[in-house]
């Protein structure tokens, strides 16, 4: 997912200047955004954490490796600020009063995504997505929304690439169960005529 | 199947149309004002590398003092043992 302009813009971060912050800033909020929220299916929490992991990567961008992988560096950063606080403050809410928060704030930017968001599709596959656990979303939000290779995930998630893979397949077969679940009840619903 | 590749499936692509999320306009301008004023704050000041200078300047004066002073030191003791030993 690297960008080809990335060892640039990694140089203008290691000399702090703000023209390759907003380069990078511009291209991964919303994705580290996204992330933050449908991991922690909390506006409010993911607007924090947002706000931390781009404070952690300016107070580190003058040491960053000229060879740095900014996906990489930024996820794993805001996956591990996820986690602290989640063992922080104990956490783990029902998302279904939650899930509202996962439409765009108005004042947000459109996307084309939006259309998508207004789709039936759209909205099973989120509230599917959330009934999940963290370990589960996190990696489908990594490798199959962020298009972060099983590798790269690995090393977000800390975990070997063979358990990446594992875990990626345990958190699909989940996500098609989740999605399954209200057409069964439905055809249940049907078949005993109720 | 390579590590690195995706398996790629209808369920995984259907989260792929999943909406982009974004903070409002108003909060993202904050945190970005806020990441530039921490990115200048740790710009290696001027004033720091000057008095850098000023001290590597001082330093060397004094290893000079000193190594002055040693073999003044040195030639005196060298002259005294002269003075009383021949």
């Amino acid at each position: 997912m690297a960008s080809d302009d990335e060892p640039e813009v990694v140089e203008g971060l290691r000399r702090g200047d703000p023209a390759a912050f907003d380069r990078v800033y511009e291209r991964y909020r919303p994705r580290l955004f996204a992330f933050l929220l449908r991991l922690s299916r909390q506006r409010t929490v993911a607007e924090d954490l947002l706000d931390e992991t781009w404070l952690r990567l300016v107070a580190h961008a003058r040491s960053l490796r000229p060879d740095t992988r900014l996906a990489a560096w930024l996820f794993t950063v805001a996956r591990n600020l996820y986690w602290t606080h989640r063992r922080d403050s104990l956490v783990e809410e029902e998302a279904a009063a939650e899930l509202l928060t996962l439409w765009p704030a108005r004042d947000s930017w459109p996307s084309p995504y939006d259309v998508v968001a207004t789709g039936e599709l759209g909205r099973r596959v989120e509230r599917a997505l959330a009934t999940l656990s963290p370990q589960h979303r996190e990696v489908l939000l990594l490798v199959a929304y962020e298009g972060l290779t099983p590798t790269e995930a690995a090393a977000v998630c800390q975990i070997k690439p063979d358990a990446m893979r594992q875990r990626l397949a345990r958190a699909r077969a989940a996500l098609v169960e989740a999605l399954e679940g209200p057409d069964r009840q439905v055809a249940l619903k049907r078949s005993y005529g109720t | 199947m390579t590590p690195n590749e995706m398996p790629d499936d209808a369920v995984l692509s259907s989260l792929r149309g999943l909406p982009a999320c974004d903070v409002s306009r108003a909060r993202a301008e904050r945190l970005r004002t806020r990441c530039h004023k921490e990115l200048a704050a740790q710009e290696p000041s001027r004033h720091s590398s000057a008095r850098d200078s000023e001290a590597r300047w001082h330093r060397g004066v004094f290893v000079v003092a000193g190594a002055w002073c040693v073999l003044y030191l040195w030639a005196t003791i060298y002259d005294a043992v002269g003075v009383y030993v021949f």
